[in-house]
């Protein structure tokens, strides 16, 4: 990797945590920035003008005390009144503080006067006279006390003398520092301000998008009547009022489903009660009109027989069709609806069931039971219903599951009766939607059951190592919400 | 001394033809004929009677009722039952109630007249093709050794795992209760099973409510 794409990627880096920032912070860092790069560029700007103002304000004082000094001293010089040029300096010195020095020179260049203590410094006196630079020209110089702006005016064109002249910025330095002081502080000022406007501008945002964003989490945990108060007239109002029309139509269709949803529910109750009712009466007649006018048939028949004594192959044959006649219907009418699911309850028929069809497909099928006894049998309906799940489960494991065994469970505990019926076969994945083009009815179809009776149904299959199909029916509270089905 | 028999059917038709199969033998002669339930309690008080057959699908009084009240009323009667049913629940319940003999009525010509012989002679007897339901389906099944010291075996967890198992919750569903994943409740599963020398979930019940555990 190299350098630049290092760098490339840092910088996306820090992109990405500046865009997942909260907008209060982002507003904020905006503002900052914004406040930093304009107070601080106005500060410098005023630091540079500053600074040439103030050259040229202590540049010209000091050119019109030394020229003021020099008119003055004109004539005393010429006169060689050192009386009066020493007294004239003190006033000056006197009057303004901030002249540091002066000194007076003939016209030869020799020293006449000065306000110094004791002499004058060398350092002064050497002072080169940059070549070039005009009498009156200003000078910078640095002392202990701070900058002095040193200043020489000739006195009548130089034939009198000279005056240099010291004056410190002392004064004018402060001066500039307070103002300094209160130009940051207007800065910091304006800047707490805008932090505090942007605070404020940042939360008049979030404030409706939190609103927003709870209120859509609850829709999205299914309460429809979430809406969120529409406070303005801008971009973010008309978001929540577009909000709040999205929130009422799913309202809307919610309800819309829910109907269908109860209308189905009725549909399909009604549909299993007629078809229950119908097989009952179906097995019924089977069982007790076909089947006891055939018994009466063979029975007659083999009066008959007995009466002309007559042992023809073809009576016997007949005697025999006759019995696997009856036992064919009795057989039909089980299929059907088994009386013993009536007559002595889910787990008995379900044992005969399971007898059956074990027989039926080869491999052994254990049977657990643990209902109350038959005395307090289980809602009838729920006993249909459970054993048409288990009928479809058994069928399923017989057709698909290759199993070479299977168990079923069955146990009413804590209110809830609970189906299982498991193998040892192939597995396989449940379809997450069942029922679409008629695929998996089956299971569609015990889940359904299941529903109705406000039961769940799961399918757990682990590939290879068999399926389990749970079936759970709650068997008390329930059974208000559903009008037990008469069948 | 002929043995009295009432038939108790609501097939008229059916009726006479046992009437005329009975007839054929000597012995036996149809004290009467009862519709219902309610005939034949009637009938009962009024003739003297020693075997009632009696079809066990007829509309109004529910059969084992009647059974209840004849042999309260008449301790005597012997009571040999001719049915379309050939579930065993139904032949324990009427011989469970007293009831002597329980044929098949697709087996009624050649069984019945042994039948009422048999029930004379004071025995029971059922229909040969429902002695095989009758005995106990228990087919030599190796029960799962009851000791509580398996319990011991399993660790806390795996004890929770197997009540849920038990009580028919899914792995999901288990997972959920105690916060574990559904693969980790199948390990458990298999641990519990392979420890406890279970096959499958009829026996884990089995297993648990041997154990109490489903309390
Ligand atoms: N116990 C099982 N073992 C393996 N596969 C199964 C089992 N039960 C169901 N299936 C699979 O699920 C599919 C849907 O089952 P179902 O809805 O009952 O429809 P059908 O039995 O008519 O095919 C089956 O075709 C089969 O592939
Ligand atoms: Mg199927």
């Amino acid at each position: 990797m190299t350098v630049a794409e290092r760098q490339e990627r840092t910088a996306a880096r820090i992109v990405r945590s500046m865009l997942s920032a909260p907008i209060l912070l982002k507003i904020l860092g905006v503002g900052f920035v914004v406040a930093v790069a304009f107070g601080g560029t106005t500060f410098l700007l005023f630091n540079h003008v500053a600074k040439r103002i103030h050259l040229q304000v202590i540049e010209g004082r000091a050119r019109s005390e030394a020229t003021g000094l020099a008119e003055s001293l004109e004539r005393p010089l010429i006169t060689g009144d050192l009386v009066t040029i020493n007294r004239k300096l003190k006033r000056a010195t006197g009057m303004r503080q901030d002249i540091r020095y002066i000194i007076v020179r003939d016209a030869r260049g020799k020293v006449v006067a000065h306000t110094f203590d004791h002499a004058v410094p060398d350092d002064l006196l050497n002072l080169p006279s940059a070549p070039g630079t005009a009498p009156g020209s200003v000078r910078l110089l640095g002392s202990e006390g701070g900058r002095v702006f040193d200043v020489q005016t000739l006195i009548l064109k130089g034939k009198a003398g000279t005056v240099q002249l010291g004056l410190s910025d002392r004064v004018l330095v402060l001066q500039n520092r307070m103002l300094k002081r209160l130009i940051l502080g207007v800065l910091a000022l304006s800047g707490a301000l805008g932090a505090g406007t942007a605070a404020a501008l940042a939360y008049l945002i979030t404030h409706p998008l939190d609103e927003l964003r709870n209120a859509a989490s609850r829709i999205r945990q299914g309460d429809y009547s979430a809406r969120v108060p529409v406070l303005s007239d801008d971009e973010i109002g008309s978001l929540a009022g577009t909000f709040n029309h999205m929130a009422k139509s799913l309202e809307e269709r919610g309800r819309q489903i829910e109907q269908k949803e109860r209308a189905r529910l009725s549909l399909l109750r009604k549909l299993v009660e007629v078809q229950e009712d119908e097989r009952k009466r179906l097995a019924r007649e089977l069982h007790d009109q076909v089947g006891q006018s055939l018994s009466r048939v063979l029975l007659t028949f083999q009066c008959a027989r007995r009466d002309c004594e007559c042992s023809d192959q073809q009576c016997l044959d007949l005697e025999g069709l006759l019995g696997k006649l009856i036992d064919e219907i009795r057989r039909m009418a089980w299929h059907v609806r088994p009386a013993v699911l009536d007559d002595y309850g889910l787990g008995s028929a379900l044992e005969r069931y399971l007898k059956e069809t074990s027989k039926r497909a080869g491999i052994p099928i254990r049977f657990e039971c643990s209902l109350p006894d038959n005395s307090q049998r289980l809602p009838r309906a729920v006993e249909v219903a459970l054993y048409r799940i288990a009928q479809e489960a058994l069928t399923n494991v017989v057709r698909h599951a290759q199993a070479t065994a299977a168990n079923v469970v069955l146990l009413a505990k804590k209110g809830v009766v609970t189906l299982v019926v498991g193998d040892n076969g192939v597995g396989f994945e449940p379809p997450e939607v069942m029922g679409l083009d008629g695929v998996s009815l089956g299971l569609l179809g015990m889940r359904e059951r299941a529903f109705l009776f406000g039961g769940e149904l799961e399918i757990e299959s682990v590939h290879g190592s068999g399926t389990e199909v749970l079936v759970n029916i709650p068997l008390e509270n329930e059974n208000d919400a559903h009008p037990p089905l008469d069948c | 001394m002929p043995i009295h028999l009432l038939i108790v059917d609501d097939h008229p038709v059916f009726r006479c033809g046992l009437r005329a199969l009975v007839e054929k033998e000597e012995d036996f002669e149809v004290a009467g004929e009862a519709n219902s339930g309610e005939e034949a309690l009637d009938l009962l008080a009024r003739t003297c009677v020693d075997v009632l057959i009696l079809d066990i699908s007829m509309p109004g009084l529910p059969s084992p009722q009647l059974v209840e009240q004849v042999l309260d009323q008449h301790p005597t009667v012997k009571i040999v039952v001719l049915s379309m049913h050939d579930d065993e629940h139904y032949v324990r319940e009427f011989l469970g109630l007293g009831a002597k003999g329980y044929v098949l009525k697709r087996s009624t010509g050649t069984d019945l007249i042994q039948a009422l012989r048999a029930v004379c002679r004071g025995g029971t007897y059922i229909d040969p093709e429902l002695t095989d339901a009758i005995l106990p389906a228990y087919t030599g099944r190796p029960s799962t050794k009851k000791s509580s010291k398996q319990l011991e075996l399993l660790s806390e967890r795996e004890l929770e795992v197997c009540r849920l198992l038990a009580l028919g919750y899914s792995h999901t569903k288990i997972g959920n209760r105690l916060s574990i994943s559904p693969r980790t409740v199948q390990s458990h599963r298999t641990h519990i099973f392979d420890k406890l020398g279970l096959e499958d979930r009829a026996d884990l019940v089995r297993f648990a409510m041997r154990n109490n555990l489903l309390l």
